[in-house]
């Protein structure tokens, strides 16, 4: 049953995947890629990442592609007409994807990885929470500072555009 | 728990963006003249108290942790907090010079700089590789915002997206790197990582993630083969984004760099030795090569900055205390003298300017005083004596022939002169005399004065007599390679 | 059927990594390019949580939730950037914008 079950929702992981790259419509892509990370999140819960995978669908599928959506609305983004592969981009994909292949075919050869047990962490919210609030409470804070950062910046970024003379509101 | 006053540094600049934040929303525009020389003014202060040791560490050889290990002090880390917090002094001064303390946005953009500079004074604390990814990703995210920030200008909204798919990118591969690491070593922490690099050092899963760990530090910082986005960031940014990205992020890259080359994974350091040599060597020659065509400062700027990753990349691929402490002299160096010219270049024209070399004609008669910034920030860049430059670049050379051997030597004097080259390019253009169209130039403010009397003092002291700064830096390095 | 090995599961991660950065280098379009970096991101999450379940303890899936964290900011500031070029330029096609060299 797992193993069916993991069989299944990678294949369809990697064709969502493949399909959202291959779209031409951006807002296909954003569905796809909604349905990939669901998928995902069902193979999360095969591996007993129980927070995760509801971290990924709301998250996410949730709230990041939501943002997407938005976004494409907003900007009435057209199919693409032509796709157009350049120089520097082709021979960039060549050696990633060489390179890739090359560490794949490492990591299926070495046979000491068919055989790790399987061990018995449970990612249950209390005990994600647990470390996530004592171990890693250092790192929680320095992302606060990020989301942080980033709200501020992008608020900054698409404001509307302010004339020049404009008082800042004063106390 | 953890201990606040280990992070009191850290608490402060965070204390600092919060009330510049708060003060943004409720200060008048009236008081709100001499807010960047204030913030600088703090976070100098913040500087000097580290380097006094901040109360944190009793010795140079203390190291001391958080109660959960993920955050370490010690010589090393207080010498990189202090670099951050000089760095970031410096690009909050510039911010306040261009586009000055009354534009839109002025506070936001000092606040995303104070975060950059945090994400690097927890950088060289970080003890794990979440601390690490998170704090690398406080530099990035604030980076991408600060180099589109210009929003009306298409060329820095470019920039921005550019460096931001690239960057994105890099972090990918960095983060894949990292989970290969920690499937193969079994923990997040570096001690651990350590240990496993040192007993499975044949794993195939623990080697690929090592070597995508360097691929995307490689692009942080523009080491030949990831260097491409480099001239097309620096072009777009405006200047004081072009200075965080060159003073904060680059060093940010060399730092965790030499902390993962020399601490984390030592013990692989047979393997990692020839590739970081050769990878120099490229970026170097690539970097005093690539700028010779340029005819924009900016852009010329980047090349310089490549050739200059090619020579610490050089100097970490001496396995040796004496190649890191090499290292982090020369990053001094390049704060002092890039500050120097970042400067100049803020001084010399307003927010929108594109830095032609032709629009610099005239500099040298219109302002005596910023045509000097540039020429000593040139010359540190170039390494003439007794510029800091020169003794940086001379450490360098000196390390790489007795571990590199002498073709590296080569490859590293004719990078050294052909940027030597392209720098009296520009020197030539600012003392011509002055061409019709060459912008006017505002009179230099006070801070701006302040700012290039200290970076050209701190250039000469170091240049002249390093052994000023040498026992710190040598500190530090003995800190890391322990 | 035997149940995955951890083999099973880095081997779905790479292929997911080589499909998010074969979108990144190949699409010309910007949002497109966004989601493919999302893409490369999950592939990498899923290699931790691979490991965290064979034996390597929770601490993976803790870094995944920082990655997840990490990855809503970075959206958000790459379509804000995105929006602030559009309204400038009126495209979000790369070479519709690439005034800078590449």
């Amino acid at each position: 049953m797992e193993a069916a079950l993991f069989h299944l929702f990678s294949f369809l992981t990697l064709a969502g995947a493949l399909l959202v790259i291959t779209r031409r419509d951006p807002v296909n892509a954003a569905m796809l890629l909604v349905l990939t990370f669901f998928f995902m999140a069902g193979l999360f819960v095969l591996a007993h990442a129980w927070f995760l995978a509801a971290a990924q669908i709301l998250v996410y599928a949730g709230a990041i592609m939501v943002l997407f959506l938005f976004v494409i609305m907003l900007l009435d983004a057209k199919e693409e007409t032509r796709r157009c592969f350049g120089r520097v981009a082709g021979v960039g994909a060549l050696a990633v994807g060489g390179a890739l292949l090359a560490a794949l075919a490492g990591v299926i050869r070495d046979g000491r990885l068919w055989r790790v047990p399987a061990g018995d962490a449970e990612g249950t919210t209390a005990a994600v929470g647990r470390l996530l609030f004592n171990t890693y409470l250092l790192p929680f804070e320095v992302a606060s500072v990020l989301l942080l950062a980033a709200t501020v910046g992008v608020i900054v970024l698409i404001r509307a555009p302010r004339r020049p003379d404009d008082a800042p509101p004063s106390a | 728990m953890i201990h606040p006053s280990v992070l009191r540094l850290e608490l402060a600049v965070v204390g600092l963006m919060l009330a510049v934040l708060l003060g943004d929303a409720f200060a008048r525009k009236a008081s709100r003249r001499y807010w960047g020389a204030a913030v600088a003014a703090a976070l100098l202060a913040l500087a000097g108290y580290a380097a006094a040791g901040a109360g944190i560490l009793p010795n140079a050889s203390a190291r001391v942790f958080t109660a959960e290990g993920g955050f370490l002090v010690d010589a090393f880390a207080l010498w990189v907090k202090v670099f951050a917090l000089v760095a970031t002094a410096v690009c909050v001064l510039l911010t306040s010079r261009t586009p000055g303390e009354d534009a839109p946005g002025f506070a936001e953009q000092v606040v995303l700089q104070l975060g950059v500079g945090l994400g690097m004074m927890v950088l060289g604390s970080a003890r794990d590789l979440i601390s690490f990814y998170v704090s690398l990703e406080l530099m990035a995210i604030g980076l991408y915002l600060l180099v589109a920030w210009r929003k009306e200008d298409p060329l820095s909204l470019e920039a921005g997206v550019k460096y931001l798919v690239y960057g994105a990118m890099a972090s990918a591969i960095l983060l894949y790197g990292m989970a290969l690491v920690y499937g193969a070593a079994g923990s997040l922490e570096f001690g651990i990582i350590r240990q496993a690099a040192a007993t499975r050092s044949d794993s195939i899963v623990l080697l690929a993630g090592f070597a995508l760990l360097l691929a995307g530090l490689g692009f942080k910082v523009s080491a030949v083969p990831f260097h491409w986005w480099t001239p097309d960031a620096y072009e777009g940014a405006p200047v004081p984004s072009m200075a965080a990205l060159s003073l904060l992020s680059k060093p940010a890259g060399f730092i965790i760099l030499a902390r993962l080359l020399f601490d984390v994974f030592w013990p692989l350091h047979a393997m990692w030795q020839g590739p970081v040599a050769w990878a120099g060597a490229a970026t170097l020659l690539w970097g005093g090569l690539g700028g010779l065509s340029q005819t924009n400062l900016k852009r010329l700027l980047a090349y310089s900055g490549i050739s200059h990753s090619g020579f610490m990349l050089l100097a970490l691929a001496s396995p040796t205390r004496s190649g890191v402490a090499a290292m982090l002299y020369y990053l001094l160096a390049y704060l002092l003298s890039a500050g120097l010219v970042f400067t100049a270049m803020c001084g010399a024209a307003g927010p929108g300017a594109r830095y032609d070399l032709r629009d610099l004609s005239g500099l040298g008669r219109k302002s005596p005083w910023l045509a000097g910034a540039l020429l000593l920030g040139l010359f540190g860049l170039g390494g003439i004596p007794p510029l800091a430059g020169f003794f940086g670049k001379l450490l360098v050379i000196r390390c790489v022939v007795s571990e590199s051997g002498w073709g590296f030597a080569a490859a590293a004097v004719g990078g050294a002169v052909g940027s030597l080259y392209y720098y009296l390019v520009v020197v030539k253009a600012a003392l011509s005399p002055e061409e019709n169209g060459a912008p006017p130039i505002a009179p230099v403010g006070r801070s701006l004065r302040a700012l290039t009397a200290a970076l050209a003092f701190g250039l000469l002291l170091v240049g002249a007599w390093p052994a000023s700064v040498w026992g710190a830096l040598r500190n530090a390095a003995e800190a890391l390679c322990q | 059927m035997e149940p995955p090995g951890l083999n099973h599961w880095l081997v779905v991660s790479a292929m997911l990594f080589c499909i998010g950065a074969a979108g990144v280098v190949l699409r010309r379009n910007l949002l497109v390019v966004l989601m493919s970096l999302e893409i490369m991101l999950n592939a990498a999450n899923l290699a931790l949580v691979a490991f965290s379940r064979y034996g390597n303890g929770l601490d993976g899936q803790i870094f995944v939730f920082f990655v997840i964290t990490v990855a809503a900011a970075e959206v958000a500031v790459g379509l804000a950037i995105l929006v602030a070029l559009y309204r400038l330029c009126g495209t979000v096609r790369v070479s519709d914008i690439a005034t800078l060299k590449l």
